[in-house]
């Protein structure tokens, strides 16, 4: 095993590091805004960015449409995609810390299956629908609702795969209790929503693919007020995270209060992943893929760096994503296939490299 | 010198449903800052479990843990993590942060809510790094370490809390024999040097009855404590080490294996060369004897030695010689 350890070690440790978190961050920054400026101008309307760059300064556009597509439509859907790819990467993070699991994410582990049955108890059991895919709906009060079930939803499945990882220490058996679950959810799911509308099936299935244009302008205020609140959480707690990185024993014994930790971890965590569910629907993969992408961009398990390189690095990605799914025609392709392609080789990638369940991302 | 551990009709175990499952009961011991304990006793003898309750990450069944004069039960976590640190046997595997970092993590209970590191946390962290002889690592990512290195880094860690008291669960398991002696060594000096008092299990009872200042020995659900030498005179290691087919020998202050109708030989001749036929003897079974006995081995000072038996008279210059001398004559039917 020792030899094994110092081959790996030898072909990628000595040179980078140290100097290299710092240079990443603020290059990340600018590929961000760089990306961000760029989504903007795609569509089904195409609009150059200069002109992108004048409307956003408070100029207006060379049309008078631009400006409204830009303000309306662009804007809030490249804010929800970046706060959306945020999210998933930093509950990824959390829960791959806090469940010592290099392959957890609230997707792979069924979280945002608990927060669809949520979104699916309100939406089919009502029949009242959400965002741009249900449509104009209830209103603030729906959203809020169907916020609230997915949130909850993402809870009742969190706390289980806690309990769960804490018994079975192997990352990958953990994580096919997570598809399991996932799955049984899902059949929950298609049975409650036998005997619904035709119509409001194929909506709940457009969801299900994915997208970030169902936050409109006017749903932003709830939208990214819980994203925010979410990845305040990470922020606020990176020196928990840090001592978390050994092992919950020692975190204690450095002094952590490990319970009050978990509480505020598994509700950032539930809070992100019930949001970005809830309104974007259950996002395949990125989440656990942001995370290892951070480690090997920034050459750091720290989490003072990580936690703010996996929010530039999930928004650029989920802007990129939704750019790529683009590219087919507006809406066509579904947001999932996209991101599925990006996060399941880092999911590979990850299980080929564990030496007998010890994971060295 | 002050009272660092007090262990107070302390009784540890396991609580299941209903029913208690009491380890180690009745312990009255203390532990003066200073001092340097190696806790002893074979597998499943609790010592894992006593270990675990005076770092209060399980509930004594009984009676209580003082700390520097505090009972344990009434500290917040942080306030009990810059009194003891703990180095457990938990893998202790962290990949791309570098030794620095992970010691710094010890400061975590002295730092404020902001996190920064202070100049005090600074100094702490390079005077953890220095007291293990480990400050030429700090730059170095944790993955690259060898055992015995990452065991130092993993006890500055646990230094960086500034503890009164270190606690850990067979710190020498899984490190080469050259390994095990510098931490054992280590443990004696943070003990000595800097006023620590050290607890740490160990299957290396050499090494422990030559490092430690007081021995405890955990066996048939009590604690043994005494100073190395008393342990070892009054016979309790003997009796809770010994198995039916290993013996510890008091002189040797090290195991043997019994051979059932092992026979006697003497060895003649002094210093290294006479040990070593008598090792040499014993490996093939027979025990040595200062009386008569129908074997003789004289190991003479330039390395040479003879051998007596009923069947005759060899010698040789090598021990495998010797060796193959001695086997031959074991195989030879008893007169």
């Amino acid at each position: 095993m020792s030899a094994e350890t110092t081959i790996e070690v030898a072909a990628v440790a000595a040179p980078r590091r140290r100097t290299l978190p710092a240079i990443m961050l603020p290059a990340l920054g600018v590929l961000f805004v760089a990306v961000f400026l760029l989504s903007i101008g795609r569509g089904s309307v195409a609009i150059p960015v200069d002109q992108v760059v004048a409307i956003l300064l408070g100029g207006e556009g060379d049309r008078a449409s631009w400006s409204v597509i830009v303000m309306d439509v662009r804007i809030p859907r490249a804010i929800t995609a970046a706060l959306s790819g945020a999210a998933l990467g930093v509950a990824g993070l959390q829960m791959q810390t806090l469940l010592r699991n290099p392959l957890a994410d609230p997707f792979v582990l069924g979280i945002s299956s608990g927060a669809s049955l949520g979104v699916a108890v309100v939406v089919l059991g009502t029949g009242s629908t959400v965002g741009a895919v249900f449509g104009a709906g209830l209103g603030l009060t729906g959203d809020l609702a169907i916020t609230a079930a997915a949130i909850i939803g993402a809870l009742l499945v969190l706390i289980p795969v806690l309990a769960i990882s804490a018994r079975v220490r192997n990352p990958a058996t953990v994580l096919v209790v997570g598809l399991m679950l996932g799955y049984g959810i899902q059949g929950f799911v298609s049975i409650l929503s036998a005997g619904t509308s035709p119509e409001l099936l194929q909506r709940w299935m457009f969801w299900s693919f994915g997208s970030f244009t169902g936050v409109t302008a006017n749903k932003l205020p709830i939208f990214a007020p819980l994203i925010v609140l979410g990845i305040a959480v990470a922020f606020l707690t990176v020196r928990q995270l840090n001592v978390l990185l050994l092992s919950e024993n020692y975190a204690r014994s450095m002094g952590l209060n490990a319970g009050r930790m978990r509480i505020a971890t598994l509700g950032g965590a539930a809070v992100l992943a019930g949001t970005v569910t809830a309104f974007c629907g259950p996002i395949a993969f990125l989440g656990v893929a942001i995370p290892h992408i951070a480690r090997g961009v920034l050459g750091t398990s720290d989490h003072r760096l990580l936690v703010p390189g996996v929010v530039l690095i999930g928004a650029i990605l989920a802007i990129a994503a939704q750019m790529i799914a683009l590219l087919a025609g507006d809406g066509v392709l579904p947001l999932n296939a996209v991101t599925a392609l990006i996060g399941a080789p880092v999911v590979v990638a990850v299980l080929l490299r564990s030496r007998r369940g010890a994971f060295v991302s | 010198m002050s009272t660092a551990i007090t262990l107070e009709h302390l009784s540890v175990g396991y609580r299941g449903r209903g029913a208690t499952h009491a380890v180690l009961t009745g312990l009255d011991l203390a532990v003066e800052a200073g001092a340097f304990v190696c806790l002893l006793g074979a597998n499943g003898t609790g010592k894992s479990t006593l270990l675990r309750t005076l770092a209060r990450m399980q509930k004594p069944l009984a009676g209580r843990v003082l700390l520097s004069g505090v009972d344990i039960r009434t500290l917040p976590q942080a306030a009990l993590a810059r009194l003891v640190g703990l180095v457990l046997t938990e893998r202790f595997d962290v990949a791309a942060l570098d030794v620095y970092r992970v010691v710094a993590l010890g400061r975590y209970a002295h730092q404020g809510w902001s996190g920064r590191m202070s100049d005090a946390d600074h100094a702490a962290v390079r005077n953890a790094l220095a007291a293990v002889g480990a400050s030429h690592l700090a730059q170095r990512d944790c993955v690259e370490l060898s055992d015995g290195e990452r065991q130092r880094v993993n006890v500055a860690r646990a230094l960086a809390q500034e503890p009164a008291v270190l606690i850990l669960d067979e710190p020498t398991a899984h490190l080469d024999a050259a390994s095990r002696a510098e931490l054992m060594a280590l443990l004696q000096e943070l003990a000595r040097g800097h006023g620590l008092a050290v607890v740490a299990s160990t299957h290396d009872i050499d090494l422990a009855l030559r490092s430690a200042d007081a021995i405890w020995l955990a066996s048939a659900g009590r604690v043994l404590a005494g100073a190395p030498e008393d342990l070892v005179s009054d016979g309790s290691l003997g009796r809770a080490l010994s198995t039916g087919s290993v013996g510890f020998v008091p002189e040797t202050r090290s195991f043997r294996l019994w051979r059932p109708g092992g026979r006697i030989a003497r060895v003649e001749g002094s210093g290294l060369p006479a040990s070593l036929a008598a090792a040499v003897l014993e490996r093939q079974g027979f025990e040595i004897v200062a009386g008569d006995a129908p074997i003789l081995v004289e190991a003479g000072d330039d390395g040479a030695w003879a051998l007596r038996s009923p069947e005759g008279e060899v010698s040789g210059r090598s021990w495998a010689s010797l060796a193959a001398a001695v086997r031959s004559v074991a195989r030879a039917p008893p007169p």
